[in-house]
């Protein structure tokens, strides 16, 4: 029984290379890319929340600051 | 550029994706080039494969440069028109380091296509112009760190690091007279 020489194996050719790291690489831009959006509208979101409080007025009379995230409580005497 | 809603933004999000990716992937075929020159991948049969990466890593990266300007066209924010995202300093957002960003594309198109034109104009001339690829990482780093949004963020400053070290080190290694780097060779 003779053992069969051993083949060279054939290297896959440059154009499926290139079209494995093109896939590869659009993957990562798509998953970047989710990234960035989340975190844009995660911004936008907070931002939005903030400024949709509004200027409030407070029993007393004064204004409260748009800026503020939570309603302040003030101490009634 | 947070302020505005970022659903009219979604071409300036992928134009950003795009050109992260790209670094990333020039800073590796710059590495396996360098690795290549300074034969530091000397098992059997590796030589090959970093060859046929380096070309492909190469190729891919032309064209998510060329995907991260174009797609800059259909941005209704940013509008830089043609000539903003092929000329360099045209741009009305952050000129200068887009500037930068336009010649490293424009120098990585030439540098890089100038391998198949390497007949042509003879290896010697063709190895000449392939030593200045290492120009269009560094200014590539600097339209990345100057123009982009992320450019100074920690995880952006971190990721360039990562992918700057091991061509420092490569190129470092390239640069030792060839009878110092057969010596440390041998001995690993």
């Amino acid at each position: 029984m003779t053992r069969e020489p051993l083949r060279p194996r054939a290297r896959p050719p440059l154009r499926r290379t290139v079209l494995r790291l093109g896939a590869t690489a659009m993957a990562a831009a798509t998953l970047v890319w989710s990234g960035l959006f989340y975190n844009a509208v995660a911004h936008h979101k907070a931002a939005t929340a903030v400024t949709a409080v509004g200027p409030a007025t407070s029993g007393s009379g004064a204004s409260q600051s748009s800026q503020a995230p939570a309603p302040v409580v003030t101490r009634a005497s | 550029m947070t302020a505005t809603d970022p659903t009219q933004q979604i071409f300036w999000y992928a134009s950003r994706s795009l050109g992260i990716v790209a670094i990333v992937l020039l800073g590796i075929s710059v590495a396996l080039g360098l690795t290549m020159s300074g034969r530091l991948a000397r098992r059997p049969g590796l030589p090959a494969k970093v060859k046929r990466f380096h070309e492909a890593s190469t190729l891919v990266t032309l064209g998510l440069i060329v995907a991260h300007g174009g797609i800059l066209l259909a941005d209704g924010y940013l509008r830089p028109g043609l000539a903003g995202i092929a000329l360099p300093f045209q741009m009305s957002y952050r000129p200068f380091f887009t500037g930068v960003g336009i010649i490293a594309a424009w120098l990585a198109a030439i540098l890089g296509l100038s391998f198949y034109a390497r007949r042509r104009i003879g290896v010697k001339t063709w190895r000449w112009l392939h030593r200045w690829t290492l120009a269009v990482y560094v200014l590539a780093l600097g339209h990345a760190v100057g123009a982009g949004t992320d450019g100074r963020t920690p995880w952006m400053i971190a990721m360039l690091t990562a992918l700057t070290a091991p061509i420092v080190f490569a190129f470092t290694f390239r640069m030792l007279p060839s009878a110092h780097r057969a010596r440390l060779q041998s001995a690993t």
